[in-house]
């Protein structure tokens, strides 16, 4: 590579400079003190005694090295170190002794100074001894990730003070024997062990932060050492979160072991995956994990607006000895982010842009007009063959024809108000680096997602969905004192969102109910309109029909949402009290607002009048006169105005030491934590919410083989009486560090190159119980005050007294629900290339808070007493394999699977007395089951309903020939709720699973993701998708639901009397029976899908710094490109959401640059 | 060393804990129940809270007794989709009621039942309490009071007796911690039940007001008529064929083996329900109780007059008439679903969306102008009723003249022109408050004439809001109330419980059953009933007219009369509903075709034909509601209904 010297200084921050002037001190101390390092006498003139039998290598070379002055240097992975050999020497010399042993071994010593090198040698026996500088010289050059020469970097041998530094450049020269090992480190990266192997260019390349990360793992209040990590923690790399979306919660699916996550919909703001740290096993409120970032409870909405790029680490926390230290609050498991901060260093800027296509992943197709209308007629008399049909045969020929199309409409609404495809935009930028005294990491981001809503030009305003998102981040580290460091972390979240007035679901849902034949969505004015100004919405009647158009367009919807947050951090080395002491503080205040409003006009709905159809010319008449409104109105009690404050305090005291083999680490937490709700609703929820509680870690290891911790967390929580408000959950864990046995060596540690075993036992809780309402069980709520229980008194009811009402009775009895967790372990490394972990875990919750099921109804109450009656049962299994290759330095390949399995089940459930129909008993069925009716399949005729169980109504009347048959389960000729069975599998995943490759060469890279789930059924929406019916819930809207084509195309008529058809007998109105919970509603919602794909290509670093830059990298990426699933009618991951905001499929283009 | 890190481990460890009160975030004044009755003004939130459960009655998604029988009957439009919670009572027609989830559960509260186990606990805290009070509470008014809620407590035991029949009476409540096993309760043998419920009325009688005297604020309250009549109708109810000796209930035991119906009929219930009725109407009487007589407009004819009386009876507010009325202003919803638009304007204007119409029963079910049934009045063309003629010039005041209508129209006593309104029919109010052909008014201030046939303002003009019957009611409509195409002002109107002539016609029936032939005073008290709505005496009546003039002489005949003028008398405000039930006629009445007329005609002539618009079923087990499976499992101790 050519050197030019005035650019490197010109990119050189201040800082590398200093660490060059410091690192090129160390090494004159180096260097200054070789001559000392000299023993005195050679290895012939050591004489010594030793008596071993059937040791290993390694324990004789201790033995040795206690005897005398030298030291042995090998590389372990490379010598069979554990190889047994035995030994008898009486006062022999070393030199005769390693002659021995490197005859019996093929091994040869080298001795340099007192330092003895062992390498492999397969010719004579040979025990030499060198003197420095006597043997090879060897050159390379010290370079970064990128290849950027790293001036300043130390070599040193190994086990010795021998070494030197490197140039500007980073290449360096260095004397040394031929086998010998080289430790080289550098600030910020960690140190590496380079064997020489008779090589004399060795050039080293630090690899990237991240795998230095690696080694050690974030734990609760702090960071552990990776191989002393006995919980279950799995830390994702935050370049693997990385998809094309502004949402990152959507990429944790198949990319965690242990997560169970799965997204329901695809709108901008609303697309929040739901994820589940090994599945769901309560059921009385909350679920879902406990959120840190930074050290601080956040929400998944605050989780989902993070960049991967600010990300430090990820990890998620998932059996007791992880969680035991967040106590009450830990047992759903903890997701743990830490963001970057600045290193020592020269300023780094980073910028990446992208900008994406997206389109839904499957497209609903709806019945065109003309089968609508057809199958409309079919409806009302294939249950009333005296009905009225509601076409006739003139209009459906005439719409056939296109004839006029304002007066015979035709509208395909999907089409008239959906876009096929839109454009998001991302951009991010940071700016990180830092001196001796301050680092700074400076990031921010922006986004936005439009939805895929067509704007009508008709319109002055923007009506689709446009989301942006705005992201600060500041983190200042300060060395205040060589041992006090402060940390200041500032960070804001803004989102602004304008959209249609319904919100994207709604709008999507609309579509689906407007009818497609009775108006279009807007009239061309005739004689009398064309001189108004405003849009001849259509409609008909007096204008309750549903247009989705006019709705779309008649206003908007704005909100806002804002978290900021403040953050101090004091670091405090305490080692002039106590070795290995430090000292934490953390104070955070963050404040959260949110607002939406509206506004919006009031359509001007018009039919058409009269039609002649000779001049193909109509006349309007105005539905709603009066009414309408061209001006925008706004109202102020419309949307929701939140507003939230936390302020939250952390002290952590931590000891870490080693001495000798053993090593021991402290840990003890105080935390404090307030939120305030202040427009909550209702006095007892605008109380503030607090936690306090104690927490600690203790941990001990022997010599890198054997490690305990035991953990506790101490906490309170103000929901509860004071009897009850502290809870104390203890933990304990051990592994073995199978592979750092002594008797570990050989073929089986070349093969196994890394085995541990590890177990853990604890208690959590969750004091997130019951609704908010409920938050002081050990009150009685009363309403002194209530409206709902007043009454009228008087001539004209003009004297009115509020009544007397009470929510909840008090019952101090209540407490948290407690999570007995067991975890049992398996790391494995196979041949250094590949990286397999498993953890098997079985979890019981208790106390989990239920509604008493024994109190009649005639005991009057008007609020069912609660209690930690449930008890929930829950196990699995999570596996992940890594696969690390280089085949040579430009061809790599890395893969990852992960696979999580999480079950769980009601052991104890409060419900009536199941005895005589066990098959409603929820015990020992999962959490999340759906219990429905057993669908057989549809009736043959009437005569067939009339003579089988009664059902839902009167056979031949409310259901008959064509509708849905039931299994009668307890025979007793009724179809009732007694007859629900269990059917299916819960409607969330059991199991989440994921895989994918990536590999590079030279300057190209390709990877590509596939994630599925299975083990889940949901169930489609009878109601919802029921053609030609009014599902509005307002009487005063009538809507009309469509026809879904594969509803006309698979339905029971009465020419072909397909007991299996898709759809049951069709009709105008909603039949009771064919809409309960059945098997034959009932879908797989396994899928597997190719979550993503990414192409990159690094511009070769010679032509990047050409333009000044350090990297540049061009990307194609895209997500859920391909879906393979049974279930075919929408996105499968959509479950009963399928006429909701589809979710989407991303063409992304993206580039990175850093400078 | 070792003193610094301790102070450091006390520092953090006293941070946490300094403030060992930092999680005592409730403040003390939160509200508990012991402040309820604390003082009088909370004592009397907590009466109003008794009274709150009252049922929203007129209102016909609540009170199921308007849709939930064979009076009305409505458009079930495809559009509506049962979407509507009025369709709710409706279903009940269609035999759409079920154990898993029973509409109107009363027992629960559930879909669209009132929680009335939930009024009797507050009713018994309430008793428990409010001689406790002191301070400024006066025993007096906390006798009252107690009083008041006694006939409460009485009244919700009844709603449910005549749901359920026999069910567990809640003398005293029992402790919110008290064991399971207590909780599960039996239900009570329904006329111990009985019993008891008049035994409560009873003790609060003489606590009670014989009429109220500050109207403004206390309308509404209970009094002593109200709660005479109540046990009046408490003891007929229970002296009734369905709870007296009904063979069908008296297989029903509990698992304790006790019967929970009698088998045995038994006519001293009869006498006690007739003594009952006479003491209320004594009372009634001396508290000044009269029949409502409509003076407002004294230009107004006679016959004009003699109709207003007849359909303001039981909506003008407060009138004399009225005994007890619940106090909830509801009325606005009934007339809204049953109030025919007037003109094409109005018909648009969705505000009221009208789609309850009079079922062609009801129509068929009032008198001739003779005062006897169509079908006995062989005057009166039965057969041909539904063929069409021209309306005579002396019948002004009821139909338009010379309009074409059906025979079946014309020729009827005052009560069906006063409460049905027909294809040209005259609408006498929505701001037109003149008589047609009126030489003192301009005709845009006289009557409406209702039209009725497709695209006609009554008509069926869209697939919503018409008649499907061909038949609208006015029983909920006060001549006031004015709604045009932008606004609707509804005169709010009370929906009465008992009314005076429901009180009458109770007693009749009651001492007609308790004797072996009629006596005069049966006759006397059904007679003033037909006496306000123009028609002749029972004896009179039917010697002069009816093709079986004897029928009033016998018991039996009597009881077809009583029951014939009941139905009428009382049409429309959901009575029905209940009569058939304890008569046991519901079986007869509700397995019949419910029919209408051709709403969708657009002549005279096909308006006219007669359409079956749904034939109920209606099984025995009807009788009573169903208990909802999730309380029988609850408490095991309960029973079902017999046929649930």
């Amino acid at each position: 590579m050519k050197y030019k010297l005035l650019q490197k200084i010109y990119i050189m921050s201040r800082y590398t400079i200093c660490a060059l002037i410091l690192q090129v001190t160390l090494a004159g101390m180096l260097m200054a003190s070789d001559g000392n390092a000299q023993t005195n006498k050679g290895m012939e003139d050591v004489f010594l005694s030793l008596e071993l039998k059937n040791k290993t290598l390694k324990h004789v070379f201790e033995q040795i090295t206690q005897l005398t002055d030298f030291k042995f240097a090998y590389e372990e992975g490379r010598l069979a170190i554990n190889k047994k050999i035995s030994l008898e020497a009486n006062n022999t010399s070393l030199k005769k002794i390693l002659l021995g042993i490197s005859k019996k071994n093929g091994l040869s010593f080298r001795r340099v100074g007192n330092q003895i090198f062992v390498v492999k040698h397969s010719g004579t026996p040979l025990v030499e001894e060198l003197q420095i500088g006597a043997d090879v010289t060897i050159s390379g050059k010290v370079t970064d990730e990128t290849g950027e020469g790293l001036p300043g970097a130390t070599i040193v041998l190994k086990g010795t003070t021998i070494g030197t530094t490197a140039a500007l450049d980073g290449s360096y020269k260095l004397n040394i024997p031929e086998e010998a090992i080289l430790v080289v480190s550098f600030v910020g990266y960690q140190a590496q062990e380079v064997a020489v192997a008779g090589r004399s260019v060795v050039d080293i390349q630090f690899k990237a932060d991240s795998e230095v990360l690696e080694e050690v793992v974030v734990v609760a209040f702090g960071v552990q050492k990776k191989e002393s990590v006995i919980s279950s923690i799995e830390t994702v790399r935050p370049s693997e979160l990385r998809v094309p979306s502004s949402n990152l919660t959507t990429a944790l699916a198949g990319r965690v072991s242990g997560l169970i996550a799965y997204q329901r919909s695809g709108e901008p703001g609303q697309d929040d995956a739901n994820f589940f740290i090994r599945g769901v096993t309560t059921f009385s409120n909350v679920a879902s994990p406990l959120i840190l970032i930074d050290g601080v409870e956040m929400t998944s909405t605050d989780l989902s607006r993070l960049q991967t790029d600010d990300i430090e680490s990820f990890s998620i926390m998932k059996d007791a000895a992880a969680t035991a230290l967040y106590g009450a609050r830990g047992a759903n498991g903890v997701v743990l982010v830490q963001t970057k901060e600045g290193k020592e260093g020269k300023t780094t800027v980073s910028v990446r842009i992208e900008s994406s296509v997206s389109m839904p992943t499957r497209e609903l197709k709806i019945a065109d007009p003309i089968t609508y209308m057809r199958l409309n007629n079919e409806a009302v008399r294939t249950r009333n063959k005296l009905s009225d049909v509601p076409y006739s045969q003139q209009k459906i020929e005439n719409t056939q024809l296109g004839l006029n199309n304002y007066v015979y409409p035709a509208n395909d609404w999907q089409d008239l108000l959906l876009k096929n495809n839109t454009m998001n935009y991302r951009g991010n930028f940071n700016v990180s680096g830092g001196g001796k005294v301050a680092r700074y990491y400076i990031a921010s981001s922006f986004s936005q997602d439009n939805g895929t809503l067509k704007v009508d030009k008709k319109n002055n305003f923007n009506n689709n969905i446009d989301l942006k998102k705005y992201l600060l981040r500041s983190n200042i580290n300060i060395n205040l004192t060589p041992s006090t460091e402060a940390i200041v972390r500032l960070h804001g979240t803004f989102d602004d969102y304008r959209g249609p007035l319904d919100g994207g679901k709604d709008t999507y849902q609309k579509i689906l109910r407007a009818d497609p034949v009775l108006f279009p969505a807007y009239y061309e004015a005739d004689e009398t309109y064309q001189y108004v100004d405003h849009i001849l919405y259509g409609n008909s009647e007096q204008g309750q029909y549903i247009n989705p158009y006019a709705d779309l367009v008649k206003g908007y919807k704005d909100y806002s949402r804002s978290v900021v947050l403040a953050q101090l951090e004091l670091k405090q080395n305490l080692s002039f009290i106590a070795k290995g002491l430090k000292l934490h503080a953390l104070f955070n205040l963050t404040r959260t607002t949110f607002f939406d409003l509206q506004r919006s006009t009031v359509p001007f709905w018009y039919n058409v009048a009269d039609y002649d159809r000779q001049s193909d010319s109509y006349s309007l008449t105005q539905l709603n006169p009066g009414q309408g409104q061209q001006f925008l109105s706004y109202n102020d009690s419309d949307g929701k105005k939140e507003i939230a404050a936390t302020n939250y305090s952390q002290f952590t005291l931590n000891y870490d030491r080693e001495f000798n083999k053993h090593s021991i680490s402290g840990l003890l937490v105080g935390i404090r934590r307030s939120k305030l709700t202040p427009n909550a609703g209702s006095l007892q929820e605008s109380l503030p919410e607090r936690n306090l509680g104690v927490s600690g870690r203790f941990t001990y290891s022997f010599d890198s083989r054997y490690f305990t911790e035991f953990n506790f967390g101490y906490n309170g929580s103000e929901r509860f009486a004071k009897n009850e408000r502290f809870g104390f959950f203890p933990s304990v864990g051990l592994a073995w560090y199978v592979s750092n046995e002594p008797f570990w060596g050989g073929n089986l540690s070349s093969t196994i190159s890394k085995l541990k075993l590890k177990a853990t036992y604890g208690l959590v809780g969750n004091d997130a119980i019951g609704n908010k309402v409920d938050r002081f069980f050990y009150l009685s709520s009363v309403n002194l005050n209530d409206t709902g229980y007043g009454y009228s008194y008087g001539e004209n009811a003009g004297y009115y007294v509020p009544g007397v009402s009470t929510s909840r009775y008090a019952n101090n009895q209540i407490t948290w629900e407690i999570a007995q967790k067991l975890n049992i372990g398996v790391e494995l490394g196979l041949w250094d290339k590949v990286e397999f972990r498993a953890d098997i875990y079985t979890e019981r919750r208790s106390n989990v808070l239920q509604t008493r099921a024994d109190i009649p109804t005639t005991m009057g109450l008007q609020a069912t007493p609660q209690s930690n009656l449930g008890v929930g049962k829950g196990r699995g299994f999570d596996l992940s394999i890594d696969y690390n290759h280089a085949f040579s330095s430009e061809l790599w390949v890395t893969g990852r699977a992960n696979i999580t399995y999480a079950k769980s089940e009601y052991s104890k459930y409060e419900e009536v007395d199941n005895s005589e129909t066990p098959w409603l008993s929820r015990i020992g069925q999962p959490i999340g089951q759906t219990y429905g009716y057993i669908a057989e399949r549809l009736f043959v005729d009437d005569i067939e309903a009339q003579n089988s169980p009664t059902q839902f109504g009167n056979p031949g009347v409310d259901y008959g020939g064509g509708d849905i048959k039931y299994k009668d389960i307890n025979g007793d000729d009724i179809i009732n709720s007694l007859d629900r069975v269990p059917i299916g599998f819960p409607t969330s995943p059991q199991i989440v699973y994921g895989m994918g490759l990536s590999a590079g060469y030279k300057s190209w890279d390709f990877s590509f993701f596939f994630q599925g789930l299975s083990r889940e059924a949901f169930f489609i929406d009878p109601q919802a998708t029921a053609p030609f019916i009014d599902v509005d819930d307002d009487a005063s809207v009538i809507s009309k639901n469509a026809l879904l084509q594969v509803y006309a195309d698979n339905h029971w008529d009465e020419e072909n009397k397909d007991i299996y058809a898709l759809w049951p007998r069709l009709s105008d109105k909603l039949v009771t029976n064919n809409n309960s919970t059945s098997t034959w509603w009932m879908r797989d919602g396994s899928f597997i899908r190719l979550k993503s794909v990414e192409l990159g290509y690094n511009l070769p670093l010679r032509m990047a710094e050409k333009l000044s830059m350090s990297s540049f990298r061009l990307y194609a990426s895209g997500t859920n490109l391909l879906t393979f699933s049974k279930f075919k009618l929408w996105d499968p991951e959509q479950a009963e959401n399928g006429l909701g905001y589809p979710i989407q499929k991303v063409f992304n283009l993206g580039i990175k640059a850093s400078f | 060393m070792n003193l610094k890190k301790y102070i450091l481990v006390l520092f953090i460890t006293c941070i946490s804990f300094s403030c060992s009160d930092y999680l005592d975030v409730v403040p003390d004044n939160l509200p508990t129940i012991d402040i309820a009755f604390s003082d009088r003004s909370s004592t009397e939130k907590y009466l109003a809270t008794c009274y709150s459960y009252m049922p929203t009655y007129g209102h016909p998604s609540t009170d199921f007794t308007l849709l939930g029988s064979d009076e009305y009957w409505t458009l079930e439009d495809p559009y509506y989709n049962g979407a509507t919670s009025n369709f709710r009572s409706h279903n009940l027609m269609r035999g759409i009621q079920n154990a898993g989830s029973p509409s109107f559960d009363y027992w629960s509260g559930r879909n669209g039942g009132r929680p009335f186990y939930n009024a009797i606990r507050d009713c018994n805290v309430f008793l428990e309490n409010v001689h406790n009070v002191g301070g400024d509470l006066s025993e007096e008014e906390a006798d009252l009071w107690a009083a008041e809620t006694k006939v409460l407590k009485a009244f919700y035991h009844f709603q449910l007796m005549r749901m359920y029949g026999a069910i567990p009476i809640i003398r005293e409540n029992f402790p919110i911690a008290a064991d399971t096993d207590d909780v599960r309760v039996f239900r009570e043998p329904f006329d111990e039940g009985i019993d008891y419920i008049v035994s409560l009325i009873d003790e609060a009688v003489p606590n009670l007001p014989l009429q109220i005297v500050n109207v403004t604020t206390e309308l509404g309250r209970v009094t002593i008529p109200m709660a005479l009549t109540l046990k009046a109708l408490i003891l007929t109810t229970s002296a009734s064929p369905l709870f007296n000796g009904n063979l069908d209930f008296a297989g029903l035991v509990d698992n304790r083996g006790i019967s929970l119906f009698n088998d045995q009929h038994d006519n001293k219930k009869w006498v006690r329900a007739a003594q009952a009725c006479k003491s209320a109407i004594d009372t009634c009487l001396l508290a000044g109780h009269e029949f409502f007589d409509f003076k407002e407009l004294n230009y107004l004819s006679d016959t004009t007059q003699r109709l207003m009386s007849l359909r303001q009876a039981a909506t003008e507010r407060w009138n004399k008439e009225i005994i007890w009325s619940a106090n909830k202003m509801s009325t606005n919803e009934f007339y809204n679903r049953s109030i025919p638009p007037l003109n094409a304007a109005q018909a648009g204007y969705n505000k009221t969306d009208p789609y309850i119409s009079a079922s062609l029963r009801m129509v068929d079910a009032y008198y001739s102008s003779n005062g006897v049934p169509i079908d006995e009045d062989p005057s009166f063309d039965y057969i041909d009723r539904y063929t069409i003629t021209s309306a005579p010039a002396d019948h002004t005041h009821y139909v338009s003249a010379n309009y074409q209508t059906a025979k079946a129209n014309l020729n009827r006593e005052p009560r069906f022109y006063a409460n049905v309104v027909f294809d040209g029919a005259i609408w006498f109010g929505n701001g037109r408050l003149r008589e047609i052909g009126d030489p003192n008014s301009s005709p845009s201030e006289q009557a409406y004439v209702i039209g009725m046939k497709r695209t006609e303002p009554s008509g069926k003009r869209s697939g919503l809001r018409h008649a499907v019957t061909g038949y609208w009611t006015r029983k909920a409509s006060h001549y006031k109330s004015v709604v045009s195409e932008s606004t609707s002002l509804i005169e709010p109107s009370t929906f009465p419980l008992m009314r005076l002539s429901d009180l009458y016609l109770l007693y009749a029936e009651a001492l007609n059953e308790s004797l072996d032939v009629p006596n005069t005073d049966v006759y006397e008290y059904i007679d003033l009933v037909r006496k306000r709505a123009g028609l002749k005496g029972v004896v009179e009546s039917w010697t002069n007219h009816s093709n079986i003039p004897g029928k009033p002489t016998t018991k039996e005949g009597m009881r077809e009369i009583i029951r014939k003028e009941r139905t009428i008398e009382l049409a429309f405000e959901g009575k029905r509903y209940w009569d058939i039930r304890r008569w046991k006629t519901a079986s007869k009445w509700l397995n019949q075709p419910i029919r209408g007329l051709n709403a969708n005609g657009e002549t005279a002539e096909d308006f006219t034909q007669v359409k079956t618009l749904f034939v109920p079923q209606f099984t025995t087990k009807e009788y009573l509601f169903p208990i909802a499976l999730t309380d029988l499992r609850t408490n095991t101790n309960l029973v079902q209904n017999p046929g649930w």
